[in-house]
């Protein structure tokens, strides 16, 4: 039984992860009906930015000025600023020139950009040398140069609090923001217009939504939701590797199929469907964890054929 | 139709074209204020290619067009909307997944809160049967609901222009006699100007004053409702 709990716990963290990921997906596949394929790696180049911010923050001297909570604040600001910016230049340069051409051209440059950012970071962030290994193995110096060995994330969540504080943390801040998009899409006008262009994007020109403003704001939400999911994810693996971000938005898409694409909640239900799957699988069956990520994407494949319009399915479709 | 003040719109040589093929060519026409005009036309003939590029959802190659006397060619259509052109059509259907009030909140989308409920209150007076499904997803109204949740989400902007594209579309005799009454009531009040998109001729022409006939994209006729009911467009069934 303990077993189980302590699976569930890690279920449900890393349930945490990819449902902040599959709510981008959803959110940009709401607004655009693109499937933006670079959301893992946004995520992933928000947890490096977080590291990158906090090396300088450290060699500026900046924890002993500020208090350590403003600290990390701040490196949270400063990632959700970069994603949020860099969720900008993915709708203006791999989705927005591609508006009035096949749909599979944005598909192929959102992954082309998912490329360049996952190149970018294992370019510009060299690990600590490992010179022994270097002078033993020209090769393997190559490859350490080239910035192919994980990075380590600093400990900013509750870093003198126990493994269970820090998790109920993870947890908390998920559900903290979830209630927050919550309210955003529901009680503003800014978040009625999105889902107003989900649902019908011909009548919210005609109703005079200012459509390219809202989509561009969905993108700035969707980067800064994104960051969020790095941090995450950094305080929860502790050490992250550049292309992390391809497996992990494999996983967020998954998730927002499962839970059709265009539901925020579905995304949710869906990010923690596949958790524990991949937890169980690997917890319970002998050498499962081999095989955690395939029992998780059977079950995509088991909804793509048995219910395509995602766990909550979407019943009041219009007959036009 | 003569004066430029005195008319809410006006088109002048309006060109438009889907990819490299031609659609609409050399489309003049003007809606005087405060009366009703109707638009007929033959399917595909480009009338909702015209109440588009009157938003500019599709792109004018060529021509200009004035509400109330202001050259409005350079305005996205969110501006459009917000400076007084309001769009019915049943046709494009509803914000499905939103409650029919949420759809009337989401037309009424530059009405300050302040005002927004005296003007819902006055749409639930004009539509009852609207009143009555306030909490039903507009995805499951029937399809006479519907096309008076389009209309009420229109007026109840109360725009300089209507525009109401096909509000018959579909509709049985009993409901489009309903929504010609709406018309007219509208008409009544001399608060807009209407632009009303027809198929169906004779009604269209009860509640019109001025007419056009628009024929593979081009205008074939434009006049008087009495002149378009006597000509040939009209006595003739073929258009
Ligand atoms: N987005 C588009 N791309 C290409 N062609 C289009 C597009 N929209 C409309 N058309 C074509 O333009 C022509 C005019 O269409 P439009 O919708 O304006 O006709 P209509 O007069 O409103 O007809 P109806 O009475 O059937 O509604 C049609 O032949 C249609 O196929
Ligand atoms: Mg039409």
């Amino acid at each position: 039984m303990e077993m189980f709990w302590g699976l569930a716990v890690s279920a449900i963290l890393l349930g945490c992860t990819y449902t902040l990921v599959a709510i981008g997906f959803s959110l940009f596949f709401g607004v655009m009906d693109v499937v933006v394929f670079c959301c893992g790696d946004i995520a992933i180049f928000g947890s490096f930015a977080i590291i990158g911010a906090y090396a300088v923050a450290q060699s500026a001297g900046l924890f002993g000025v500020f208090p350590f909570w403003v600290c990390v604040i701040l490196l949270i600001l400063i990632g959700a600023v970069f994603c949020a910016a860099w969720g900008l230049i993915t709708h203006q340069l791999s989705i927005k020139p591609f508006q009035n051409s096949s749909e599979l051209m944005p598909l192929l440059s959102t992954i082309a950009m998912g490329t360049v950012i996952k190149e970018g970071l294992g370019l510009l962030f060299k690990p600590v040398v490992n010179t022994i290994s270097a002078a033993f193995d020209r090769e393997s110096a190559v490859t350490v140069v080239s910035g192919r060995n994980p990075q380590g994330f600093p400990s900013l969540l509750l870093p003198d609090g126990t493994v269970g504080a820090r998790y109920l943390t993870i947890i908390v801040i998920t559900a903290v923001i979830l209630l927050l998009l919550f309210l955003f899409l529901n009680k503003t006008k800014m978040g009625m217009s999105m889902q107003a262009i989900s649902q019908n994007k011909e009548l919210s020109l005609m109703t005079g939504i200012n459509v390219s403003r809202v989509i561009i704001i969905t993108f700035l939400i969707g980067g800064v939701m994104l960051a969020v999911s790095g941090f995450l994810v950094g305080s929860y693996q502790k050490l992250m590797s550049f292309d992390d971000g391809a497996m992990y938005g494999a996983k967020g898409f998954s998730a927002a199929v499962v839970g059709g694409l265009r539901n925020t909640w579905g995304a949710v239900i869906g990010g923690m469907l596949l958790a524990f799957v991949e937890v169980f699988v690997s917890g319970y069956i002998p050498k499962g964890t081999a095989y955690s990520s395939i029992a998780a994407f059977v079950i995509v494949v088991i909804f793509i054929v048995f219910k395509p319009d995602g766990i909550i399915g979407d019943k009041s479709v219009e007959k036009v | 139709m003569n004066g430029t003040v005195d008319n809410t719109l006006e088109i002048s040589g309006l060109d438009t074209s889907y990819g490299r093929i031609p659609m609409l060519r050399g489309v003049s026409l003007n809606v005087p204020s405060g009366q009703v005009c109707c638009v007929l036309g033959a399917n595909g003939a480009g009338k909702t290619t015209l109440v588009k590029a009157i938003l500019n959802m599709v792109k004018a190659d060529r021509g200009s067009m004035k509400l109330e006397g202001k050259n409005m060619d350079s305005w996205p259509t969110h501006k459009r909307v917000k400076s007084g052109i309001a769009i019915s059509a049943a046709a494009v259907g509803t914000f499905h997944k939103m409650t029919v009030e949420d759809n009337l909140k989401m037309g009424a989308y530059y009405i300050d809160d302040s005002l927004l409920q005296e003007r819902l209150g006055e749409i639930y007076q004009s539509f009852p049967v609207l009143r009555e499904r306030l909490r039903q997803k507009a995805g499951t109204l029937s399809g006479g609901e519907r096309t008076m949740l389009a209309i009420a989400r229109a007026v109840v902007n109360k725009p300089k222009l209507l525009i109401l594209d096909e509000p018959s579309l579909g509709l049985a005799p009993i409901m489009i006699e309903e929504v010609f009454e709406i018309i007219r009531r509208l008409r009544a009040t001399r608060q807009m100007s209407i632009l009303l998109v027809e198929q169906n001729a004779v009604k269209a022409l009860s509640v019109a004053g001025c007419g056009y006939v628009i024929q593979k994209g081009a205008i074939a006729f434009s006049g008087t409702a009495d002149a378009l009911g006597r000509s040939e467009f009209v006595e003739n069934p073929v258009m």
